[in-house]
C-alpha cells in the first residue's frame, strides 16, 4: 500500500514537472506570436520612408526628399527603432508579465522565479535565433 | 458488530497513509473538507495508524529522481522537497464500549518533537505513538541525491565549455 501511494506521489511529481514545462512552452508560443506582431510593426515603420519618397516623386515636392537625407529625424528614429534593444526590452517585459500571470496557476509549486528567468532566457534565445542579436 | 466513525481533519497537502486494524483504508472527503470512514468490527478495540509517506522511501528512489531531474531540464522546472523530511507517526487503540462510537482526530502542523495529532472521543483512547520525527532514511537519500545533482551540473558545465571551445562558438 505504501509503495502504491509513493508511486501515486511520483506520478503527481511528474505531472508538476510536465505542467511547468508546458507553461514555459505556452510562454514561448505567445512570445513568438508577439515577436512576429512587433516585427510586423517594425516593417510597417520601415515602409513609411518609402511612402514619403513616393509622395515626393508623385507630387514633385522636393521637401519630401528631406526625410531621406542622412541626418533626418525619421532615419535616426528608424535606426534607433530597428536596433535590437527595444525589441529585447519589450519582448522580455511582455514575457515576464505573462510569466507572472502564469503564477496564478503555480501557487503551490513556488517556482515562479524559475519561470520568469527561463522565459527571459528563452526570449533572448529566440531573438538570437531570429537574428536580432548577433552572437 | 460495532461501528466506529473515524473523522480526520487537518490533512491538508500532506500524504498520509491511514490504516485501521492493519488494513489500509480509503477515506471519503465530506463537504467540510475533513475525511471520514466507517469502520465495522467484532473486536472490542480498534487500532488506528496514521503516518506520512515520503517520496524518497520508494524502491527506485534514485532512478526516478534522476529521471525527474533530467526531464525537468536539470532541476529547473522541478519542485523542491522539504529540507527537514519530517515524518508524522500516530498510533492509537480505541476501546469500543457502545455499538456506535465516534473518534475525531485532528492532524497538527508538522513540528519536530511535537505531537502530530489531537484526539477527541467518548471512547477510551490509548495513544501508542504520537510524534513528529525526522525521516533519517529520506534525509540521507536526499543528501545523496543533492550531491549527485551537483556532480551532474558540474559535468554539464564542463561539457558546455568543451563543446563551446571545440565548435569555435566563443
Amino acid at each position: 500500500m505504501e509503495q502504491k501511494r509513493i508511486a501515486n506521489m511520483q506520478l503527481n511529481h511528474l505531472g508538476i514537472i510536465l505542467s511547468n514545462l508546458s507553461f514555459v512552452g505556452l510562454i514561448l508560443i505567445i512570445s513568438t506570436i508577439f515577436f512576429y506582431l512587433f516585427y510586423g510593426l517594425l516593417v510597417l515603420i520601415m515602409i513609411l520612408p518609402v511612402l514619403f519618397t513616393l509622395g515626393a516623386v508623385l507630387f514633385a515636392n522636393p521637401d519630401y526628399f528631406g526625410w531621406l537625407s542622412g541626418d533626418s529625424a525619421i532615419l535616426t528614429f528608424m535606426n534607433n527603432f530597428t536596433s535590437a534593444l527595444p525589441v529585447i526590452a519589450i519582448t522580455t517585459i511582455v514575457t515576464s508579465v505573462l510569466s507572472l500571470l502564469c503564477l496564478c496557476f503555480f501557487k503551490g509549486h513556488k517556482s515562479w522565479w524559475r519561470i520568469v528567468l527561463c522565459s527571459i532566457i528563452i526570449v533572448l534565445a529566440l531573438l538570437v535565433a531570429f537574428g536580432v542579436i548577433g552572437v | 458488530m460495532k461501528n466506529l466513525k473515524v473523522k480526520i481533519t487537518g490533512v491538508g497537502k500532506q500524504n498520509y497513509l491511514i490504516s485501521i486494524d492493519e488494513k489500509p483504508v480509503q477515506l471519503k472527503k465530506n463537504s467540510f473538507g475533513s475525511y471520514e470512514h466507517d469502520a465495522q468490527t467484532e473486536k472490542d478495540s480498534v487500532n488506528i495508524k496514521i503516518k506520512t509517506v515520503h517520496e524518497m522511501n520508494s524502491k527506485y528512489w534514485f532512478l526516478t529522481n534522476i529521471f525527474f531531474f533530467i526531464i525537468s531540464i536539470f532541476g529547473i522546472f522541478d519542485y523542491r522537497f522539504p529540507k527537514r523530511c519530517l515524518s508524522n507517526s500516530f498510533e492509537t487503540n480505541v476501546k469500543l464500549a457502545n455499538e456506535q462510537s465516534e473518534i475525531n482526530i485532528s492532524l497538527l502542523p508538522s513540528q519536530l518533537g511535537r505531537p502530530c495529532a489531537e484526539v477527541k472521543s467518548e471512547c477510551e483512547v490509548q495513544e501508542v505513538k504520537n510524534a513528529c520525527e525526522q525521516d533519517l532514511v529520506a534525509l540521507k537519500r536526499m543528501k545523496t541525491l543533492r550531491i549527485t545533482k551537483g556532480i551532474l551540473w558540474i559535468a554539464l558545465i564542463i561539457a558546455g565549455i568543451v563543446l563551446a571551445f571545440t565548435t569555435n562558438i566563443i
